[in-house]
């Protein structure tokens, strides 16, 4: 398990499991896709459980955690959603599935734990993400954690009747300052505290 | 015939392709196509790899287009398929090979590429095409720049080839900048060989 201050990521229990079906259809699915939005039946969830199960046993190059609040809530999902072992390039995707720990540094601090992780850990060399122009949440924990926008697809997706931007962000190995660093930055022991 | 263009025709990609996938898939040709990797690959695992792929993408309802590239002569050269299709959002990524490198700089590649985009946004009512290429390869990084694509990405040190550390670059295309094939097959120059 990888210790956070506000969260920990620990593997996928069956508490989260059964989240999965509410996390997938409210609003953070749209949010975690860019602009996705589809319903899903629990039916459909466990199918795609059991093809995430058999495809992590064949080998394929994912990671996959659960986040876990300290008081023991699972609150989302932070992983790798696909390693390439030639190039060391990793991309992160996560979820928060509950939408009141938005915005109070849970996402980012499970963010430093993954990328930690996969610099020190997994020797990656590169990690990267997807979002899209209408995330600015995301847009903004990019900026505050040092990640750096490197292309921008036009009008890649459209949601809500807009069509908005698709936004890749990297980030290299020697620009990492190191998960305790930005945990100082960025304030979160304070937020933990703060949280009681 | 699918697709008649001017020095290649699009058809479907069949046993006349295949056969020469073994060939095409462990030379040259595959290091560009597939942004820097070359695996060497067996036959069996070839076929092992078409079988999975067809199967993955059936049970996650992924459509992809497949063409061979074949000269006015018949001989195949190559592929170029539409996939990633996002049918909502009405994009697909582009993907290609000229597998016979001395079709390469010839113009081929771009004729099938025009024959793609055009049926891509004529027929399939796409909106949006998009690909991806190392920084170091200059013939795709003129055709694009020829055909009309935006750079719209640099993956920085994406990829590890040939010793050095490169960039990823990502083109788009949105269907309101294509003048169409006919204005293209005009202003590049395309004429029918000899």
């Amino acid at each position: 398990m990888l210790c956070g201050v506000l969260v920990d990521l620990v593997p996928v229990s069956r508490q989260a499991r059964e989240l999965d079906h509410k996390w997938t259809n409210n609003e953070s699915s749209f949010w975690a896709s860019g602009g996705e939005w589809r319903f899903v039946t629990r039916a459909q969830i466990a199918a795609r459980q059991a093809r995430w199960a058999e495809e992590r046993s064949r080998g394929d190059l994912s990671v996959g955690f659960e986040i876990r609040t300290k008081d023991g809530q699972p609150i989302g999902w932070m992983g790798i959603n696909w390693l390439n072992p030639t190039h060391r390039l990793a991309m992160l995707g996560a979820k928060i599935g509950e939408p009141q720990y938005w915005g109070g540094g849970y996402g980012t601090d499970a963010l430093l734990l993954i990328v930690e992780y996969a610099f020190d850990w997994l020797d990656v060399r590169k990690v990267w993400l997807a979002t899209s122009t209408m995330n600015a949440r995301v847009i903004r924990q990019m900026e505050k954690v040092g990640f750096t926008l490197e292309g921008r697809q036009r009008q890649a997706t459209l949601a809500e009747g807009v069509w908005h931007d698709w936004l890749a962000y990297g980030m290299l190995r020697e620009e990492w300052p190191g998960r305790e660093t930005l945990v100082e930055r960025l304030g979160l022991r304070e937020k933990a505290v703060r949280r009681g | 015939m699918l697709l008649e263009g001017i020095l290649v025709d699009l058809v479907p990609y069949g046993k006349r392709f295949t056969e020469q996938e073994h060939r095409w898939r462990n030379n040259e040709s595959a290091f560009w196509a597939r942004v820097g990797d070359r695996l060497p690959l067996s036959r069996a695992s070839l076929e092992r790899w078409r079988q999975e792929h067809a199967e993955h993408a059936a049970q996650r309802g992924r459509r992809e287009i497949w063409f061979g590239i074949q000269t006015k002569d018949g001989t195949p050269i190559g592929d170029i398929a539409l996939n990633r299709f996002w049918p909502h959002h009405r994009v697909a990524m582009l993907g290609a090979a000229i597998g016979e490198p001395e079709y390469w700089g010839g113009g081929y590649g771009t004729d099938a590429l025009l024959l793609v985009v055009d049926y891509a946004f004529d027929w399939l009512d796409l909106r949006r095409l998009w690909l991806q290429t190392m920084g170091s390869n200059a013939r795709v990084v003129r055709q694009m720049e020829k055909v009309g694509f935006t750079l719209e990405a640099r993956l920085r040190q994406a990829t590890y080839a040939d010793g050095v550390w490169q960039d990823l670059l990502c083109y788009g295309l949105l269907r309101e900048e294509w003048p169409g094939r006919a204005a293209l097959v005009e202003r590049l120059g395309l004429r029918p060989r000899g």
